[in-house]
This record gives C-alpha cells, structure tokens and sequence, in this order.
C-alpha cells in the first residue's frame, strides 16, 4: 500500500511536471509574438535575433511592477523592431521572473551571463533585486541597466550597472528645496516614508536640503512597506502641526492619503514621481485634489509621443502609466541604440562603452550617464486639479 | 523493491561512498557558472531544511520561524566581517553559536507551550528578529542592507568562484550531516524521538523533555547560523527583505515535500524543491499555482514526505484510519 | 491627553477590525479544531467579489455583504474538502501544512485572475467625520466596531445556547462522541468551516471599503493578526478572540505613539509572546484547550 502511494506520488509529480512544460509561458509568449511582428516589420534580413534578457518580478508582491515592466518593454521592442529592428536585425526580450527575489534575482542574472547570446542584461525592478545581481554582472562583465533602480548605491557597485531613474538622493533634495521650499512655501515639514530603501534614501537627502532652505522637520517616521493603516501615525503627524506634509511611498500611496483626507486633516501634500500615476488618482478620488508631485515624465496631451505612449500602455495593462513605465520603455530604447552603435561587432564590452557616450533627449527628457553609471533628472513640478496631473512649473525652475 | 532495500542496506558505506564521490565530481562535468549557482543553493538548502528537520522532524516541534536564525548568521557574519578584518572561518563558528543562543531564548517558552502556539512563537520571533535586522540602521545598515562582504580565504586560497563554494558548501553539508548522524543516534537524539512520539510517556521514561526540547532548539539554529554566514559572503550582499516569512515557509516546505524525521528527507525535499522551481520557470507565473497545488497532492498521499520516516507519528493516522475504516465496512458486509 | 485619547480611539478602531478578522478565525478553529492559514486568502476573496459586485451592480452594500459571505462560503467548502476532511484523525501539522499551500495557491491564482494592481474601492458609503468632545471618530469604524460586538454577542450566544450551536462545539470537541450520539460529523464541521469563512468574507469587504482599496496580496500580513488575536484569545472562544484583537491593536498604536510605527509587527508578536509565556492558554479560562 505505501508503496503503491509513493510510486503514485511519483506519478503525479511527473505528471504535473509534464502538465508544467506543456503549459508554455505567458512571458515567452510574448516575446513570440514581438518576434513575429519583428519579423514582418523587419526589412527581411537572416541574420540571428539579439538577445536582450530581463529579470522583472512578475509575481510575489511586486508583481503589479512587474507588469509594468512586460508590458512598457515588449512596446519598446515592437517599436524597435517595426522601424527596422538592430541594424536589421531583431530584438527579443527574454523576460525571467525573479519574483522580487534577491536570491533569484543573482542567479538569475548569471545565467543570463552564462548564455553567450544574451548581450546584456535589463532589471531588476527593485534596487535591493538590482544590487544583489550587480556583483554577478560585474564578475561576468556584462552590462545591468535597471530602467528603475534610484538608490544611489547601485551604480557605484561596478562599471557594468547603470541606472536612468534618476539618483533618490537628487531627488529627495530637489523635493525638499524647490518643491516644498520654493514652491509650496513650507515652513514646518513633517515626512511619512516607506522604510525601504528608495524612502530611506529619498529620506536622507531630503532633510538636509530642507534645513538648509530654512524649514524645519517637525516629524519624520516610516512604516513596512506592507503597512495599511496609518491613524496612528497621522494622529501623531498632527500633534506635531506641520504645515506641509510629505510623503514618499509607492504603493500604499493612495491609503495615506486617503487615511489623511479622511481624518478630517486639510493639509498640503506632497508625494515623488515614483508614486505619479493615474492609479493614485483612481485609487484617491477627490482626497488627491491640489496634490503636490516632483515627476521627471510627464505624459501630457501637448507631447504627442509621451500621450500615444501612456494611452497604449494603460489600454494594453488595464492600468495608467507611471514614470516606471517609461523608465522601462528608455532603458530598452537606450539599450538598443548601445547596441546599434556596435555595429557588426556586437560584444558586451563594446555596449558597455556605448552605454556611456548616450547624450540625447528620449521619451522620459535628456539621459546622459555620469562616469558611475547613473544620471541626475530634471523634474516638473506637476498638481492634481480635477483628477488630472497640471505641470504648475518647468524644467528649468530650479534655475530661476 | 525490497531486494532493492536490502541491497542498499548490505551495501550502505560503498553506497554512500558513490555518492560522495559523484558530488565531488559532478560538478567538473562542465556546467555553467549558472547551473552551479543552483546546485549551490540546493547545498545550501539541504543543510537549512537539514537543520530545521531537526526541530520539526526528530522532535516534532513545529517551528515556523527558521529564517529568523538564518537571518542572525547572515546578518553577524556581514557586520563583523565587513567592518574587522578577521578570518572568516572564526566568524562562521561564531555566527552559528550566535543563532543557537537566540535559538535557546525562543525555546524557553516552549517548554510550557506545544503545538500552535509553539509555532506562532517561533513565527513571531522570526519577525521580530527581521524587523530588528530592518530597523536597527547603526549596525545592520538597516533597509540599505550590507554590500560588499568579502570573500572568504582558506590559507590563501580565496572562495571566488561559485564552483569553489559548491565545495564549501558541500563540506559544510558533509559535516552537518556527520554530526547529526552522530547526535541522532545517542541517547539525546533519541530522547528528541521519544518526545515526538510522546511526550507524557518519554517523561515517565525519565527523558528531561525541556533540556532535551532546547537543546534541540539550539542545535537546530547552530546549523542555520553557519550556513547563514556562509550565505552572507555567498551573495555579498544582504538585506532584511530575504529572510521575511515566506522564506521559513519555503524551507518549512523542503523539510515536508522530502520527507521529515529522518537524514535523508530534507536532501531530497531540497533537491525537489530547488529543481522544480527551475524546471516549472517555462510556465512563469503559473509556476507557483503549480507548486502549492503539488504541496497539497503530498500531504493527501504521503504526509510523512518522500523519504520520511513512515514508522513515526509524522506519517499520520491516514493509513491507520483507513485500514480500520475497510475493516469496520468488511464487518459490516459480509 | 487628547493626543492619547485619540490615540487610543485609533487602537481600538484598527483593533475591532483586527477583531473582526479574528471572529471568523476562531470560528474556523473552534468547529473543525484545525489550525488554518488560509484565512488571509478567504478575507481577500470576499473582497473582491463585493468589489466586483460594486462594479456591476452599483454600491449596493447589502448585495456586497451577500456576494463577499456567498464567495467565501464556497471557498470555505472548497478548502473544508481540500484541507481538513481528510485529515481529522491525521497529527494536526498535515492540515496546518496544507492550508499553507492552499493560500499560496489562492494567492496566485487570484495574482494572474484579477490582475497585480490595487483596484479601487471608492464611496461605497458615505463616510462621515463625527466629533465627539476631543476625538474624531468617523462613520465606517462605529460600524466596524458595532459589527464586532454584534457578531461576538450572535455567535457567542449562537454557539452556547442554541442547539446548532451546541452541535458545532459538540464536533469540535470529540468527533467520536459526536458521532456516536448521531451527529453528521462531516456536514456539520463544514457548515462550521463555511460561517467563520463566510464572516471572514465580510470582514474583508469591510476591511477594503475600510482602506478604500483591494488586491491579491491584501491577505498576508492581515491574517497574521487574525491568528494570533486569536492565540491571544485562546483559539477557540469568540468573545475572547475579538478581546485578543482589540488588545493587539491597542498595544500596537500605543507603541507607535510611544516609538515607531518601524516596529508595530514587533510589538505585536512580542506582546503575543509575553502573554502565551505567563498565560500559555492566551486568555482562555479553561487549561489544556486544543488545539
């Protein structure tokens, strides 16, 4: 009897295993299909496809990024390949689930090295995922460029990571000086952050450019990340009567927001491009009126390209655009044209080389990488008025 | 097969032998660096799956919280070796003394408690433990992490390559699985089983059940704080977000797909696990639906695992019941 | 004072609602006497089918309620046959284990089903802001609490005075005895299993119209603290489960007011731990409870 359960056991694993193999991909299904609309976009040449591996985290909590990810890169290599593809020859992504796994996330990355046809490596979405791979990519040499990845750690790790979110720690400054200083005029200032590393780095840069503007930080606290109620915080937020309130977040934007509105509490907020979307405006209905963001992209209706953009990738996600998305779609635009520039002779070294001579404006403004790998952004100053995102100031306001 | 098993037991050193040998060599066979990543991790997770088999397995405490003491090693091998420059070696014995302590702590009160509340101590603890790793920004780097742990040196001889810590983790294993054999077959280890099958009469019996319970305790996250440690400079960069709950799951669920209670199992619920997550990676995101559905198939036809031990408690009262059931119906119908 | 006071409203608003997870839980606990970890999962089910319920049929909210009960109810059969009918005389470890795998499996099947993103729950009721003396306090969390109680005194009444009720605890005792003296051991501990599901449904319509939003994840670090308000609560008996909620929240926005909200899972656990160390039944009266 026990064995007849152990070798029926056995059965069902291979079954299951067999069931597994035969279900095919969602994500290589994809790919498929750009290849075949690679293929009929391409200016039939026989040369072999590039290859271009991704790590995103498709499932675990970080999914909803993850789909990101998918969808805003198979639009960059659609687009890519429709024009032509790589000097005639096609893009594919091969997308991997690393599941917002550091572990998987390395060994992933290094059998992305192991695999001679890949060129060079996009991802992970989360700078902790990033960083655990950088190390590989390093040893390996192969270039890491991680469309999203802000903490300024990352890039420094090695020569072979690049990152074109733009610095957290430009960002938290910029916040602090022209958003919340200049802008808003805020004297009192009180931070609610995601303790991560993207808040926590936000966080430190955030504090000193804001003393040093002449405010003061009456209250700064974070919370996990898989936090959900805040009422206790914002009763102590309140005791401290900041007259600014300043959150960095990007998932559970919308709960502290919503949380804050529906206390009773009328104060100005502030939130960073990371948390910019449709969703948070979804999500918060009339709560994110008169809202405060920093965001680097903006897809309005007067930059043609960026709206046709945001408007294709929220009909193919069922959700709106973030920055993320963008970031996403850049790294493989910039990426291809790394590659482009080899020309013939495609190496991982030659990539690397081009990746830093990048120096153009793209969907997502002007990326030119400093000698580490990552670049600092410029960022619109934007407001929510009636459920829509109003640029309230330029590019250049930091300059004025 | 039971001429199959009595082979195997006449032969059971030139077996193990064999198999030795295959290990050391296997991976000179010419795999990628890739590939040997992942046979790292399945070495790594044996001798974790290994060490919380001795909690569950031998004495039958189900404890949730394993990645708690996996995240102590990790997390004092990375602050003491990235800030003194000290052999790594020392750090390793100390991590894993480091995890039995806090390993006694929490066992203190599971000498009153049993059962769930036994492991909803353990969960806690192993999230209090994470929050702490989180929090504690001074030492542990908090919600940065610690990066750029260096490589351990062996006489000279630098642990660079993921082949040479498939060595490393192989001996680890190796040794592990030496001194359990050994522990497990004394009077202790025997004690721990008698506690598993029954506690009120292993006291009748004159067993100390709450020495022999933290006890089992400490050893149990002795072994998870070396491979801890091990860990940290494996991947030289670690953040509180590995060791969340989910973690001690999946371990949890290596020690139960390969069979708990006995030397054997968390080897093969290792290799199974680990293998099936690479394998099951074509089908993407339905690979976890896969992988829960197949936890649940092994509890309905062998809860004792695939190499558990089928004489004990832990392979449950199904076959009994059963048995009985068909008895009761061929009574009832002649 | 205010400010504490206030404070203290907070804990015992996000307490009712830790409360209201833990009902369903030890009702769960209480009639099949297996632990489960699926709870979390059961919750966000019942969430999104009032969320999709909001969707096609308007904010109706006591449609909401029947589609949350009705979609948990039948989740509760499908994990009752899955998880604990086979394994009634098993060592409990086996079902527990299974539940585990359960709710991975409901968690990612609901992940590729409903999508990653967070969906809205906006307006559902008309959520006012009431101002009683020093503290603001505002509509859906006097519902929530009042759920609690309500629910607490029905089941606690249901459960002790009634014969149904008797029955369920009947079962959850001694299946033997029960069985003995004619009671359908099987149906019922479904049926048992099917209401705490069915409450736990509610609880997450609640708990997402509460926060204003649902997704696939919400379950996780929710169901933690259902299940040790429940611990807390000595696993089995209504009242004190929802008592065990309300502590823990309390302690815990006591603990941020005092500290950070860093460590609010940690002032959780270790106040769990503190009480199961000089009280290892949780508040329970009776010694030696199960399971």
């Amino acid at each position: 009897m026990k064995k007849l359960t152990a070798l029926l056991t056995v059965l069902a694993l291979l079954a299951c295993l067999l069931a597994g193999c035969a279900g095919e991909a969602e994500p290589s299904e994809t790919v498929a299909a750009s290849a075949n609309a690679g293929e009929t976009g391409a200016v039939s040449t026989n040369k072999e496809p590039i290859k271009v591996g991704v790590l995103a985290p498709l499932t675990g909590t970080m999914a909803e990024f993850g789909k990101t990810y998918e969808v805003a890169m198979t639009m960059a290599a659609e687009d890519i390949n429709e024009a032509g593809g790589i000097n005639g020859r096609e893009l594919v992504l091969q997308f991997e689930d690393s599941k917002g796994d550091q572990n998987q996330s390395a060994e992933l990355a290094s059998k992305f090295a192991d695999d001679d046809e890949v060129v060079a490596i996009l991802g992970d979405f989360s700078s902790g995922c990033a960083m655990a791979a950088a190390p590989i990519c390093d040893e390996e040499g192969i270039v890491l460029l991680s469309p999203t990845a802000s903490n300024p750690d990352f890039a420094v790790m090695s020569d072979w990571a690049f990152q074109i979110a733009g610095l957290a720690s430009y960002e938290g400054s910029y916040a602090a000086t022209y958003e919340v200083g200049k802008y808003a005029g805020a004297k009192n200032v009180a931070i609610f952050y995601m303790n991560t590393d993207f808040g926590a780095s936000i966080v430190d840069s955030f504090i000193p450019a804001a003393e040093a503007a002449g405010m003061n930080i009456v209250f700064c606290e974070g919370y996990a990340d898989t936090e959900s109620d805040f009422s206790a915080l914002i009763t102590k937020a309140k005791a401290a009567e900041p007259d600014h309130v300043m959150i960095v977040d990007q998932t559970s934007i919308s709960n502290v927001i919503n949380q804050i509105r529906g206390s009773g509490w009328d104060v100005p907020i502030t939130m960073l491009g990371p948390s910019t979307s449709q969703q948070v405006i979804d999500l918060c209905g009339e709560n994110c009126e008169g809202i405060l963001t920093t965001v680097s992209v903006y897809y309005a209706e007067s930059d043609p390209a960026a709206y046709a953009f945001a408007q294709e990738f929220a009909e193919r996600a069922g959700f709106g655009a973030t920055v993320m998305a963008g970031f996403a779609y850049d790294g493989v635009i910039i990426l291809a044209e790394a590659i482009e520039a080899c020309g013939d002779n495609i190496t991982r070294e030659a990539i690397r080389d081009n990746l830093y001579l990048t120096d153009d404006t793209y969907l997502t403004g002007p990326i030119k990488f400093s000698e580490n790998g990552d670049i600092v952004r410029k960022y619109l100053i934007c407001e929510i008025v009636d459920g829509e995102y109003v640029i309230r100031c330029g590019y250049d306001y930091d300059a004025e | 097969m039971n001429r199959l098993k009595e082979y195997v037991k006449k032969n059971q050193k030139m077996i193990l032998i064999l198999i030795l040998a295959f290990a050391v060599v296997f991976p000179l066979l010419g795999f990628e660096k890739s590939t040997i990543r992942i046979f790292c991790r399945i070495l790594m997770y044996m001798t974790l799956a290994g060490s919380l088999n001795i909690t569950n397995g031998y004495s039958g405490q189900t404890s949730l919280g394993h990645a708690g003491f996996f995240c102590v090693g990790a997390y004092t091998a990375a602050i003491i070796t990235t800030r003194f420059e000290v052999s790594f070696w020392p750090i390793m014995i100390l991590a894993g003394i480091f995890a039995a302590v806090v390993g006694l702590i929490i066992s203190v009160p599971t000498i009153r408690l049993k059962g769930i509340y036994l492991s909803i101590i353990t969960l806690g603890a192993s999230e209090v433990i994470r929050i702490l790793a989180l929090n504690w920004q001074s030492l542990t780097g908090g919600s940065f992490g610690i990066k750029g742990i260096p490589r351990p040196v062996f006489f000279g001889f630098e642990f660079d390559s993921p082949l040479k810590f498939y060595y490393l983790f192989l001996g680890i294993a190796l040794i592990f699985l030496f001194v359990s054999h050994r522990v497990i077959n004394s009077r202790v280890g025997r004690s721990w089983m008698s506690i598993r099958e029954n506690e009120l009469a292993a006291k009748s019996l004159g067993v100390e059940c709450s020495a022999a319970k933290m006890m089992n305790f400490a050893f149990g996250a002795f072994w998870a704080g070396i491979i801890g440690a091990v860990y940290a400079v494996y991947v030289q960069y670690i953040d509180s977000a590995v060791f969340t709950l989910d973690e001690g799951f999946n371990i949890m669920s290596m020690v139960i797909i390969g069979g708990q209670g006995t030397l054997v199992g968390p080897l093969v619920g290792s290799v199974v696990v680990n293998g099936l997550t690479e394998v099951l990676r074509p089908i993407g995101v339905w690979r976890f639906v896969m992988y829960a559905a197949l936890i649940i198939v092994m509890m309905w036809f062998r809860p004792q695992g695939l190499m558990g031990a089928s004489n004990s408690i832990l392979a449950g009262g199904k076959v009994k019941m059963k048995a009985t059931g068909k008895a009761k119906r061929k009574e009832t119908t002649p | 004072m205010e400010y504490i006071s206030n404070q203290l409203i907070n804990g015992i608003c996000q307490g009712s609602i830790y409360a209201l997870m833990a009902i369903g839980y030890s009702v769960v606990v209480g009639i099949t006497g297996m632990v489960t970890f699926t709870h979390g999962e059961v919750m966000m089910l019942g969430a999104f089918a009032a969320y999709y319920t909001f969707l096609w049929a308007g904010n109706n909210l006591l449609l909401g309620i029947f589609a949350a009960f009705a979609a948990s109810w039948l989740v509760g059969m499908a994990v009752y046959k899955v998880c604990y009918e086979h394994f009634f005389d098993a060592p409990r470890h086996i079902s527990l284990i299974c539940t585990v795998g359960f709710s991975m499996l409901i968690k990612n099947l609901a992940q590729i089903i409903f999508g990653a993103n967070r969906m809205p729950m906006l307006n559902i009721i008309d959520n006012r802001v009431y101002q009683i003396g020093p503290v603001s306090i505002n509509l859906l969390q006097i519902v929530i609490l009042a759920v609690v109680i309500v629910l607490a005194t029905v089941l606690s009444l249901f459960l002790n005075k009634t014969k149904g009720g008797i029955v369920l605890r009947a079962i959850s005792q001694e299946k033997t005895a029960a069985y003995m003296v004619g009671i359908n051991v099987r149906s019922t501990a479904m049926v048992g299993n099917c209401i705490g599901c069915g409450i736990g449904g509610v609880a997450g319509m609640l708990m997402a119209i509460y926060y204003q939003t649902c997704y696939a994840t919400m379950g996780g670090t929710m169901s933690m603290k259902a299940f040790s308000s429940s611990v807390l609560g000595g696993m089995t008996d209504v009242r004190l489960s929802a008592v065990g909620g309300l502590c823990i929240g309390v302690i815990e926005n006591l603990g941020i007011t005092f500290s950070s909200a860093n460590f609010r899972d940690a002032f959780a656990f270790c106040f769990l731990i503190l009480v199961l160390i000089i009280r290892p039944q949780g508040f329970a009266v009776k010694k030696g409870a199960r399971p």
